[in-house]
């Protein structure tokens, strides 16, 4: 499909409702030259031009610069839809329901703690990795339920895996009020009993990391980070569980598409009126899933801190506190003016500005902090959400640096073992079960972080604050 | 006891190489070969079925040399030949004008896209699940046999069946930890499958596979049977 984008802003192209006729809003796409161009060559445009044909969507169908080709929505695909008949999409958020990023910060330089060659085999050791692997902790029926409707809070107040200030800094304090484990099938319980504590596979890791550089020396200072620091950022979400709930409720809404007298161009794009039995029960496992999810960041963050304590003596000025944990695939209530929106984001995060009541105290006037990790190996960064994104993007930012080459392309152009010694190299010390995943994980497979942060710059979503330069690397 | 093989003995019996396992004596073990055009299977096939199984010392090495291979291996007898996982080549064999069973993996940016084609509905649902069992495998593996399974799945078409059909398979291999190898499909209409699935232990798969979708889900009729195209969240 030829899609002709029209420039209507520095970084900003659109294409009119008009351009096809089952379009309900037009679309608005962040890039610049090079990452339009890197758009158009695989799919997500015309995935774009799907999700602007959701019943119910307002404004417009939104591409972030690290867009790419999914299934149903892009990844880095935004679309909100109306309150209260607007649709609700699985499809939308994704099977992984809220993976996402958390930013830990010790108040350690980072050259000062020596090799970390023992804290990266540590951490090795004490978290699973691996598709399908299980955790140390098996949860029982009553145990999983909890977990499904408390999120962190459980797991912090309940469990003690965590500090009770962690919960300041989490997007919704990590628990979602408005998850119903009983909408949750034996399956979804089945593949989540033993994942508690898990990493997952694909590209889900645990980095540490320096503080590189630092652009914005307020905002840096409200979210304790200083040049020099040793950090940790954990990418990892809902595992098994997660992507079960998906699964069932894609089969529900699929099935229910003609009693709703809905149409779409791609099945997996399936939904239901948010208003509906279906809209209803797929949200409240959304939550109940969101909240498995940020469980699982805590209860890594335990694990992590454990090892800390461990290798570096569990020493004060070892503790490791939570700078921000953010979603990235996942659909929530948001207000807009008069209206509510069900804000869908899928490979997306929320880029809330200073003056958001929903952001913790002591980032307000500064703004939330975007956590944007970059491919393996190469520079994370952590921004400071605008108040113009509300605008611009419905409040919403990139969530990584987005692939430009499927995983068969990059086996092919890159070499595993090659890599690894590329990456010690460089001082990072890589732990990946092998070298094929490693491969696939090659950031000659992604887009260029540093490219794609510049346009979420420069579109006024969300500006600098700091550079993460990786020095570990667990992979999942 | 030296640290090779004995020279030319694989002129004496067929040395299959494994990449990432073991098999000991006395052991019955299920190995999912990918065989390209070495002649590995014409060996296996002919002659009184006795072979040396021995593990080999890079697991990148795609046709490793008897000096490649650890000194010591196993003389075992073969069983049972199971269906090929994978064709290799971009035609599609025919056997009396019907397609072979064949699987695919097409270029997706960020998912794997799998073309399926069979001679028939349960040939492609078979080919189907072993076309996940190899994403889920390495190219060869050796394990004790998991018990068989029975499963039924239902949807309202064949390609909303072909999807609940792998989302099975998926949701078993996680809970189970092993990768399914063996299918017989006994019962198969548009809205219902029946079938008995055999699997082999995995430990840590090779992809991480969370869901079949149903983006770009089709499955049309062609010369000598059906194509399927199905796009999987990894």
């Amino acid at each position: 499909m030829q899609v002709q984008l029209q420039r209507t802003g520095e970084v900003t192209f659109e294409l009119s409702r008009d351009f096809r006729a089952d379009m309900r809003v037009p679309l608005r796409v962040l890039a610049d030259e090079l990452l339009l161009e890197q758009v158009t060559r695989d799919k997500s445009l015309e995935q774009l031009v799907n999700v602007a044909t959701l019943p119910g969507i307002t404004r417009f169908a939104i591409g972030m610069p690290d867009m790419h080709q999914g299934y149903g929505f892009p990844v880095g695909g935004v679309a909100g839809t109306m309150l209260p008949d607007g649709v609700i999409s699985p499809g939308g958020i994704g099977f992984d329901i809220n993976c996402g990023v958390r930013l830990l910060a010790s108040v350690l330089v980072a050259r000062s703690v020596g090799p970390l060659e023992p804290l990266v085999h540590e951490l090795s050791r004490a978290i699973p990795v691996g598709y399908g692997r299980s955790g140390r902790t098996v949860l029982d029926r009553g145990e999983l339920d909890r977990v499904l409707a408390g999120g962190c809070t459980y797991l912090v107040r309940d469990r003690k895996m965590g500090l009770t200030e962690d919960l300041d800094y989490i997007e919704s304090r990590g628990t979602l009020a408005d998850a119903d484990p009983g909408q949750l099938t034996d399956h979804a319980r089945q593949r989540g009993s033993d994942q508690l504590g898990t990493l997952g596979g694909g590209n889900h890791f645990i980095e540490v990391q320096e503080v590189d550089q630092i652009y914005d020396e307020r905002a840096a200072a409200a979210f304790r980070l200083f040049a020099g620091q040793l950090t940790v950022l954990i990418h990892t979400g809902s595992r098994g569980l997660g992507h079960q709930v998906c699964t069932d409720h894609v089969r529900v809404m699929d099935r229910a598409l003609a009693t709703h007298r809905i149409t779409l161009p791609d099945r997996q794009l399936a939904c239901a009126p948010f208003s509906s039995r279906e809209g209803k029960e797929y949200f409240a496992a959304m939550c109940a899933a969101a909240n498995f999810a940020w469980a699982n960041r805590q209860a890594l963050t335990h694990r992590v801190r454990e090892v800390f304590d461990r290798v570096l003596g569990a020493k004060e000025d070892a503790r490791l506190s939570v700078v921000y944990d953010v979603a990235h695939n996942i659909a929530k209530l948001e207000r807009f003016g008069e209206h509510t929106l069900c804000v869908h984001r899928k490979g997306a995060t929320r880029a809330f500005g200073p003056s958001s009541d929903e952001i913790p105290a002591r980032y307000r006037g500064v703004g939330q902090p975007v956590l944007i990790p970059g491919s393996m190996g190469t520079c994370s960064f952590v921004m400071a959400g605008e108040d113009a994104s509300k605008e611009i993007s419905l409040s919403s930012s990139c969530h990584g640096a987005g692939r430009a080459m499927s995983r068969h392309a990059a086996k092919a152009k890159v070499q595993g073992h090659v890599l690894r010694r590329e990456l010690e190299a460089k001082g990072i010390v890589v732990r990946c079960p092998s070298n094929e995943e490693l491969a696939e994980e090659a950031p000659v497979a992604y887009k260029d972080v540093e490219r794609v942060v510049d346009v979420v710059a420069r579109a006024g979503i969300a500006r600098k604050v700091a550079r993460l330069r990786p020095l570990g690397v667990l992979k999942g | 006891m030296t640290d090779a093989l004995p020279a030319r003995l694989d002129e004496i019996f067929p040395v299959l190489p494994l990449r990432s396992s073991i098999v000991f004596p006395r052991e019955i073990a299920q190995l999912i070969l990918a065989l390209d055009d070495s002649g590995m299977l014409d060996s296996l096939t002919e002659g009184d079925h006795r072979i040396v199984v021995v593990g080999q010392r890079d697991r990148k090495a795609d046709n490793p040399s008897l000096a490649q291979l650890y000194s010591i291996g196993t003389e075992s007898a073969v069983l049972r030949f199971g269906q090929p996982l994978r064709r290799v080549g971009p035609h599609v064999a025919r056997q009396g004008g019907v397609s072979a069973p064949m699987h695919v993996f097409e270029e997706h940016v960020g998912e794997v896209q799998i073309r399926i084609e069979a001679g028939n509905l349960a040939d492609l649902f078979a080919e189907a699940g072993r076309a996940l069992a190899e994403l889920q495998l390495d190219a060869a593996v050796g394990n004790a046999p998991r018990e068989i399974e029975d499963v039924i799945v239902r949807a309202p078409d064949r390609e909303a069946l072909l999807v609940e059909w792998l989302n099975e398979l998926i949701f078993r291999s996680e809970t189970r930890h092993c990768a399914f190898t063996a299918f017989d499909v006994t019962r198969i209409s548009d809205g219902e499958l029946q079938a008995r699935i055999g699997g082999v232990g995995v430990l840590h798969p090779r992809v991480a596979v969370k869901a079949a979708t149903m983006h770009g889900l089709r499955i049309e009729k062609q010369p000598g049977g059906l194509r399927a195209t199905v796009v999987l969240d990894v």
